[in-house]
């Protein structure tokens, strides 16, 4: 039995046992759990040091020594220690006085530092997260093209804009009028346009981009239905959380029962989404257990491969 | 009718086991199943694909085992992108010590297929660079954000050419990273809050942010890719699915005349699909018969539990 199929074995294990509890409560389940949790936090103590504080605390502290060439490794220079991080130490320790009773207003120091720094971030961190969401639901209800419904594949061009166009994608005005009829092809579509009427693929391609954009500009009917949608929904769901006063009147506690039904909805495909992943987390167990460990893993010790 | 809200819990998770493996057993070309992509995973996808070539990229990697369902489909697309562009990674985690080692696992899976398929390996060093657990993701952030030469001091890995330990700053990974905007793209592929986190300390500050996030995750990192706080994003199994999907038939790609499979209408440009040796590594379509399998036997379930509730209820039971 090679070494990487006795993990595989060792993983079936523990994986039956701790799926065993669904059944009922059991020692075997039990005894997989805490060895789990031995585990977990001697790993984590290790990971701590090796990965983190010896290469960003101690190696720097301490420095580092200059390494003469050899004849297949260049030098390397030498970093002078810097001790001041022997400082942090003592203010980190002072954090575990906050199991004496004496001596607990000493932990206060590292927790007050700590809570310094972490306020002193908050405006920034508040502004960063919430003022792009904020711009992006300001939103236009209005449409302002009354050509289509929805996004349309075509665009009405002035005399202005097909001149415009002409001269920044090199199309003629022609062919630019006829590109507008229908400016959504696929790549062989724009490949078959652009050889019927002897142009370059790259300017119509760039014609396109410009047509996009125009109707980028827009507001087409679907669109301002979509964004009335997310409006309703955004302020009767907001009005649902004002709780400083009393709310009173037919529109107002419409409108709050609304956003509780439109929160409903939300939880509801939040709460589906979380099923999918759990479905996904078994589904991956048990390819571990049919396929790694069943199908690949035991017909080869069987094998002797 | 009672026993339909009764029924053995034993009995139900026998099916649900059978259900979601039985397909696992059955050949790629009877469980792949046509998906249409959504314009989150269009946009990740579109916007690792532009990244040039060479490029760094720093990838949180905050999920273990238990999310391998998701998250191993979410990293080994990117690692795929990766080889295919040439692209350098930083690999750290944020959120479990176990992490970097799981990822690494990853790596060493994948390595093995590329391999097999002629392709070249990702070397740590010259390839990706592995940094280990940051206990104190905010700060590790905020470092980068005001200078991501101070966020890595003492790492060292190890340089196959001068065979010894080396400053990662002086890895092909590091070596041109001065300043914020200099990092191609920030990719979070997690099973927790974690990209909350680099969305606070990193936006404005040059570098692209994109979010490869489990299932759970997904409903709230949404927010942010509507806002715009990042580029794009990868969702739940669904999400791996998608980029699969996207890699098998590329992006506005029409092949004989037909209409392309993937159609991105934000996007003006095309992306060809994959070349044959990067397929048909697709653990996610692995997984989705399977899914699929499961939720039917869920709605069953629940249909069943309701003809059930509602008969005793008119009988006048409780």
């Amino acid at each position: 039995m090679d070494h990487n199929f006795l993990k595989v074995v060792v993983g079936v294990i523990a994986t039956l046992a701790l799926y065993s509890v669904l059944y009922r409560e059991n020692k075997f389940y039990r005894l997989v759990e805490h060895i789990y949790i031995g585990l977990a936090v001697g790993f984590s103590m290790v990971a701590l040091w090796t990965e983190t504080l010896e290469s960003s605390f101690w190696n720097v502290m301490v420095g580092k020594a200059a390494v003469a060439a050899t004849d297949t490794a260049p030098a390397q220079t030498g970093t002078p220690g810097f001790y001041l991080f022997a400082l942090l130490l003592p203010v980190g320790l002072m954090g575990y006085f906050v199991f004496s009773r004496k001596h607990n207003w000493m932990s206060r120091i590292p927790i007050g530092i700590i809570l310094g720094l972490w306020g002193g971030q908050q405006i920034q961190i508040w502004w960063q997260t919430y003022s792009p969401q904020l711009q992006a639901a300001m939103r236009p209800v209005l449409p302002t093209a009354t050509d289509s419904i929805i996004v349309p594949n075509s665009i009405r061009l002035s005399q202005v804009a097909t001149t415009e166009i002409s001269t920044a994608s090199t199309l003629p005005p022609e062919v630019v009028t006829t590109l507008s009829n229908n400016f959504r092809m696929n790549t062989d579509a724009v490949a078959a346009f652009a050889q019927a009427n002897n142009v370059e693929i790259g300017s119509v391609q760039g014609a396109m981009r410009l047509m996009a954009g125009k109707v980028g500009g827009e507001v087409y009917a679907s669109q301002a239905i979509n964004n009335i949608i997310f409006l309703i929904t955004l302020l009767s769901v907001l009005t649902y959380f004002l709780f400083s006063f009393e709310q009173k009147g037919k529109f107002l506690l419409g409108f709050t029962r609304l956003g509780r039904w439109l929160l409903m909805v939300g939880f509801g495909a939040i709460f589906g989404s979380t099923v999918m992943t759990r479905f996904a987390l078994l589904i991956d167990r048990m390819y571990f257990v049919m396929i790694e460990f069943l199908r690949d893993g035991l017909p080869r010790v069987f094998q002797g491969g | 009718m009672q026993k339909l809200l009764n029924l053995n819990r034993f009995a139900m998770y026998a099916l649900l086991v059978i259900a979601v493996s039985i397909p696992l057993f059955m050949p790629a070309s009877c469980t792949t199943i046509p998906t249409l992509t959504n314009s989150n995973t269009q946009d990740l996808y579109i916007e690792l694909m532009a990244i040039p070539e060479g490029k760094t990229v720093f990838v949180e990697s905050d999920w273990t085992v238990s999310t391998r369902g998701e998250s191993a489909g979410q990293l080994e697309a990117f690692l795929k992108i990766a080889r295919l562009k040439n692209l350098k990674f930083v690999l750290f985690s944020g959120a479990d010590p176990q992490a970097p080692q799981v990822a690494k696992n990853v790596i060493e899976g994948l390595n093995a297929r590329f391999e097999k398929n002629g392709l070249k390996p990702l070397e740590q060093w010259n390839d990706y660079i592995d940094v280990g657990f940051y206990p104190d993701v905010e700060a590790f952030w905020q470092t980068v954000a005001s200078n991501p030469r101070r966020v890595f001091p003492g790492k060292t890995a190890y340089d196959p050419v001068a065979k010894q330990d080396r400053d990662v700053y002086e890895s092909p990974v590091l070596k041109d990273i001065r300043k914020t905007s200099d990092i191609a793209m920030v990719v979070n592929i997690t099973a927790s809050g974690t990209i909350d986190i680099i969305v606070q300390r990193m936006s404005g500050k040059g570098a692209k942010l994109a979010g490869m996030v489990t299932g759970v995750m997904a409903p709230e990192a949404l927010v942010y890719y509507n806002s715009r706080q990042i580029v794009g994003l990868s969702g739940g199994l669904r999400g791996v699915v998608e980029m699969e999907t996207m890699m098998a038939k590329g992006v506005n790609f029409s092949e004989g005349g037909k209409e392309p499979f993937v159609k991105a209408a934000q996007f003006d440009g095309v992306i060809e699909p994959l070349p044959a040796s990067y397929q048909p590594f697709a653990r996610g379509m692995n997984y989705f018969a399977s899914l699929h399998a499961a939720l039917f036997l869920l709605i069953i379930a629940v249909v069943l539990g309701n003809v059930g509730l509602f008969m005793t209820r008119k009988k006048g039971g409780k």
